[in-house]
């Protein structure tokens, strides 16, 4: 070898280095050898999981351009290198072999492939022609600088407030109860509840399967000698149950008398928490209609409401034993032992979702169960961000970021200063919820189906929408129209779209979410998306400078800039709406930067995005401290912790009655819209299972996952198996007034319903059981409840195939 | 005789990738590495530095070359 | 051409170190490169379902790895393998241990899959057979390899349909490729201790493959000795111990 092929050989190699270094760490913006060092050609870094709410972090494993591998976070005070079977695999979610990599039209009927400049400019023309009827429907699988996004072009762009996420079908009550006992959504514990509690109560909630890590976390101290005791309030018998010390069976809608009558036994015993409860609450009752104020109510009043819920009255309606029930209020009843209890969407898909929420936060109130380390009632939620991008951001038709409200004339002032916009650009009524945005979306414009065009990102509403035969479908059929969605796979609702818009995933993106504990999560992109699929944000942001170019006014604040103005070190305008500009800065870093200045008015304080680039998370309200360091709040409201916390030991400082205390709400037990009867003699509950995720768009595709649990199934009572006269495995016919489906039958299953209950989970897109589910909500969240209505179950025809 | 080590970040746009690529593929001062998603590793060998410096301008201005970033320059031979 | 659009010279020294390092690889300094092959191309075909039934008809039905289990069950426990029996394994025993341990994984560090039926209510009990380790009926239960957690089910997943009776859908098709397992760590001169090429996190017990119940092939010549770090080193990498790198400013 001569010096001067020596000499190329070398360059070679440098300049082989350099790209890959280029390629792969996403763009040359960003300092240079300061990222993760690779080992063995594997560089690894830090990312929130993709999938629930949990919010593991994982160590992701990059080589030549791909995720190779995946480990847990030593360093993650969620999970503490630990994973579930979803998150070892999550990887693979990006490398199903049908990914969609290009813009797709419907024409005749065919998807046919678009350009990307003409698939913005058909999104921009239906927000042009008619902005009133345009809609996002969101997510909380957004990430928090994407809801951001959205929820600001919407609300400060088209000016509509036509936007809802599908969390308002997994956590609405959970907020309504939050907002109604608090005056401020989310919880005050944190998961460091768990490794302290003396006793977890669990209200309809099956942590085995849906929170793994949290659920190892609380029995893992028993292998550690801890004393723990687990008790499972359940409508049928789970995973989780296997591990608890009682497992308590009730029949659907029954907990509110539960809770009502463990709140009488503390009452009427006197174990009640009386300096806790005078000192720190309010008591409240309903209003008519209901309201989140609500009227103010007696301590006597309060007790004499509850004077029915004996635990006889109780036991007959809810099939609980009186004695149970008194075991549960002696409980909550001594002071010597910590009690956290968890639930999510037992409570939340409920007709009477705020009522529960709200009975559950009252009791922990009652018995002073509250704000010390192990003493909380926590929600769980069950997507990456529902809290981070739904509830923080506030992409609700009713929200502003930060916890702020359209409805109120401050908070819009508020809104349209940080936005930089006109007075009274923001309207003050709220958009449509859920289930009415695609009530009129299937609802023709001349019968009053004033939504024309719905954008979905990131979630699947052919087949997460209770009773979607009638939300859904019909507006597929209805001429006018018009369906856009970005997702990642030809899932159901993308297949039946009139646009399709192909989107980088996870680690192909950089992202933020908040998990169920109030912890903002931060990541960089990894890997490049495949073919041209392109960030959701970018775009939301391509819309915004189309609809801008177009001359739509909205696109522009009152100083004639463009909405969403994106800058770089030298504060010069980058034009990020050009995909090949995109990431020549971190446009996340800019719209979370900008959200932050939201989060101070309701105490939810965010700190820098450069804070989060160093953390495994930090949980709000994140404080600067004098040395200028980020502090965490762990306990929310406690002054031990919370900065915000001054003046007593618990200080509720959004108090609904303004007086730092948070609110005892008294709620009667009512019976479900829909029962069992002779022609729809059984409940249906549906749920998910351990291995599969939402409606199974990603999880479906993982070989592991998908091989473990290949398909739905409804899970029967081997009585019920036997009256019917049915087999493991036969396909039954499972109907309601609304609709069917043809699942085999497996004998118990993963869990093991009572006698007349069946079960059907929802992940599998070739079984929709939401066809079946009922779309009756809860007059205050607007949340459907998807746990029980009437169905039968029947034999197919003979010879059927 | 200048060496220099090179990166080009190529227009993900296909066709303008490929009208890319046979342009530096027929430029006989060039070494084109193998290409690593977007970026194309290259060796660039000049007569001088000056030549360098123009060759840069150069491959900067075509159309469907995003970014040329300059990795290493040798400059041992140079006269 | 646009100011913008060029990009100065990028840390020339750093690159360098990379150029160098780069080099180096290509010239065979290093040889401890992995190998990247799919992991979920070989996964083994889907048992045939079998037939429903009773608690009571389940001892007579054989199937799956453990279809001989029910003759000789926990007839390996007491005792077990003589440690001190001389280890005679080849290369072909390595490669053949590491192919078998790849089909039930989607890479190297993912739990593997159960190749048996399990309960899928309630306790599994996982630990039964798999704390220890034993051998029922020529069937090797391994040890697990790393601390108690008492949900085993939350990571490790059957690797076959489990609904009695019913028809499978077909695999999904994925083109996910894994990290393969390393080949042999580093000896600083031959006959030196091998440094652990993998690691140690939820790998803690190293006799669960490398003790008396591990497959041939990847056994220990000194199953005996139980202090295992004493003399083989970790990597601080692997483990996510090494010091902090100073995260990327955004």
């Amino acid at each position: 070898m001569d010096r001067r092929d020596f000499l190329k050989t070398t360059a070679m190699a440098a300049a082989t280095a350099a790209a890959y270094r280029l390629a792969l760490d996403g763009d040359s913006a960003a300092a240079p050898g300061d990222g993760p060092p690779a080992i063995d050609g594997v560089r690894w870094d830090k990312a929130p999981c993709r999938f629930c709410g949990t919010g593991c972090h994982v160590q992701v494993g990059v080589r030549g351009g791909k995720v190779v591998a995946i480990a847990g976070d030593d360093k993650a005070e969620v999970n503490k290198g630990l994973l579930c079977v979803k998150g070892y695999h999550v990887g693979l979610a990006l490398y199903g072999k049908d990914r969609l990599t290009r813009p797709l039209l419907r024409r005749n009927g065919k998807l046919e492939p678009i350009s990307w400049d003409q698939a913005i400019e058909i999104v921009a023309e239906r927000a042009f022609g008619n902005p009133a009827g345009f809609a996002i429907y969101g997510s909380g699988q957004w990430t928090i600088p994407e809801g951001y996004a959205a929820n600001k072009l919407i609300k400060g762009g088209l000016a509509s407030n036509q936007i809802d996420p599908n969390a308002r079908l997994c956590m609405a009550s959970a907020v309504t109860g939050f907002l109604s006992t608090y005056g401020v959504d989310e919880p005050a514990g944190c998961y460091d509840d768990l490794d302290r509690a003396d006793v977890v109560l669990m209200w309809g909630n099956n942590p085995a399967e849906m929170h793994p890590i949290l659920f190892s976390r609380i029995i893992d101290r028993r292998a550690r000698g801890e004393t723990v005791r687990l008790i499972d309030l359940t409508t049928r018998r789970t995973r989780t149950s296997g591990f608890c010390d009682r497992t308590l069976i009730f029949k659907p809608q029954s907990d509110l008398a539960i809770a009502n009558g463990i709140a009488h036994l503390l009452v009427e015993s006197g174990t009640y928490d009386r300096a806790f409860v005078d000192q720190f609450c309010n008591f409240r009752k309903r209003t008519d209609p209901p309201s989140l104020q609500g009227d103010a109510s007696t301590f006597e009043e309060y007790r004499q409401a509850l004077a029915e819920y004996t635990p006889e009255k109780v036991e007959d309606i809810s099939g609980v034993p009186a004695a149970d029930l008194r075991m549960l209020a002696e409980l909550f009843g001594r002071r010597d032992l910590r009690i956290t209890s968890l639930w999510c969407m037992g409570m939340n898909q409920h007709t009477r979702g705020t009522a529960i929420n709200d009975l559950v936060h009252g009791i922990h109130l009652l018995s002073g169960h509250f704000g010390k380390p192990g003493d909380a009632p926590t929600s769980l939620t069950g997507q990456p961000s529902a809290c981070g991008t739904v509830r923080e951001v506030g992409t609700l038709a009713h929200a502003l970021p930060g916890g702020l409200v359209v409805a109120n004339p401050e908070h819009r002032k508020e809104a349209e200063e940080i936005w930089n916009l006109p007075a009274g650009r923001i309207k003050d009524k709220p958009g449509y919820h859920t289930v009415e945005m695609w009530k009129r979306f299937s609802t023709a414009a001349e019968q009053g189906g004033d939504i024309d065009t719905i954008w979905v990102q990131v979630t699947n509403p052919a087949r997460t929408l209770p009773n979607a035969s009638a939300l859904f479908d019909p507006s597929r059929r209805l001429p006018g129209k018009f369906l856009i969605v970005s997702d990642v796979y030809p899932t159901a609702t993308a297949m039946a779209a009139d646009l399709v818009l192909p989107s980088a995933m996870w680690v192909e993106k950089n992202g933020v979410f908040g998990n169920s504990e109030r912890r903002t999560q931060q990541w960089f992109r990894m890997v490049q998306p495949p073919g041209e699929a392109r960030d959701d944000c970018w775009q939301l942001l391509a819309v915004a400078r189309k609809l801008h170019d177009k001359g739509l006014p909205g696109m522009k604040d009152k100083d004639g800039k463009f909405l969403f103005r994106i800058v770089d070190d030298a504060g010069q305008e980058v034009p990020v709406w050009d995909w090949r500009r995109y990431y020549d800065v971190n446009v996340d870093q800019q719209l979370f930067d900008e959200y932050r200045r939201f989060t101070r008015f309701k105490h939810k304080d965010l700190a820098p995005y450069a804070e989060y680039v160093k953390a495994r998370g930090m949980r709000w309200p994140v404080v600067e401290q004098a040395d200028g360091t980020w502090r965490e709040t762990r306990f929310r409201f406690a002054r031990f912790d919370d900065p915000y916390a001054t003046k007593a030991d618990l200080q509720f400082y959004h108090s609904v009655t303004k007086d730092d205390r948070a609110l005892i709400w008294f709620h009667p037990y009512e019976p479900p819209p829909e029962v069992p009867d002779a022609g729809y003699p059984m409940w249906l509950c549906t749920g998910r299972v351990l291995e599969h995720w939402h409606s199974g768009t990603m999880t479906m595709r993982v070989p592991q996952l998908q091989r473990a649990m290949p398909q739905a199934y409804v899970e029967m009572h081997r009585d019920d198996a036997a009256a019917l006269g049915v087999a493991d495995g036969e396909v039954v016919i499972v109907e309601s007034r609304r609709g069917k489906v043809e699942v085999p039958v497996w004998i118990d299953g993963r869990g093991q319903p009572p006698r007349g209950s069946v079960f059907v989970p929802f992940f599998d897109e070739t079984l929709p059981i939401n066809q079946v589910t009922l779309d009756a909500f809860d007059p205050l969240s607007k949340q459907p409840d998807y746990k029980k209505c009437a169905v039968r179950v029947r034999r197919r025809p003979v010879g059927t195939p | 005789m200048t060496v220099s080590a090179l990166v080009l970040t190529l227009d993900p746009e296909p066709v303008s990738r490929t009208r890319v690529l046979e342009r530096l593929r027929g430029d006989a001062r060039l070494c084109l590495g193998d290409r690593v998603l977007d970026r194309l590793p290259v060796v660039a060998m000049t007569t001088s530095c000056a030549a360098g410096d123009a060759l840069f301008g150069e491959l900067g201005a075509i159309e469907g070359i995003l970014k040329v970033d300059v990795v290493a320059v040798d400059f041992s031979e140079d006269v | 051409m646009s100011e913008p659009r060029r990009t100065g010279a990028l840390e020339i020294g750093m690159v360098c170190v990379v150029a160098v390092a780069i080099v180096g690889l290509i010239s065979g300094v290093r040889g401890t490169g992995r190998d990247v092959r799919s992991y979920v191309a070989s996964q083994p075909a889907v048992d045939t379902q079998v037939a429903a039934r009773s608690y009571a008809d389940e001892r007579a039905a054989a199937h799956g790895p453990n279809a001989e289990a029910a003759a000789g069950w926990f007839g390996g426990l007491p005792g077990g393998p003589d440690p001190f029996a001389p280890v005679v394994q080849s290369a072909q025993d390595r490669a053949d241990a590491l192919a078998r341990r790849a089909t039930r994984r989607a890479f190297d560090g993912a739990p593997p899959t159960i190749p048996h039926r399990i309960d899928q209510h309630g306790v599994p009990a996982c630990l039964t057979c798999h704390d220890r380790g034993t051998t029922i009926a020529g069937v090797v239960a391994p040890r697990m390899s790393h601390e108690r957690h008492d949900s085993c089910v939350q990571c490790h997943v059957v690797a076959t349909d489990p609904r009695p009776g019913t028809v499978t859908p077909p695999a999904p098709d994925n083109g996910f490729v894994g990290l393969a397992a390393p080949a042999t760590g580093e000896r600083a001169w031959p006959g030196a201790p091998p440094t652990i090429p993998h690691t140690t996190r939820m790998r803690e017990r190293c006799d669960a493959c490398h003790g008396v119940y591990g497959a041939l092939g990847m056994r220990s010549s000194h199953p005996w000795r139980a202090s295992c770090l004493q003399c083989h080193g970790r990597s601080a990498e692997l483990d996510q111990r090494a010091p902090v790198a100073i995260p990327r400013t955004p």
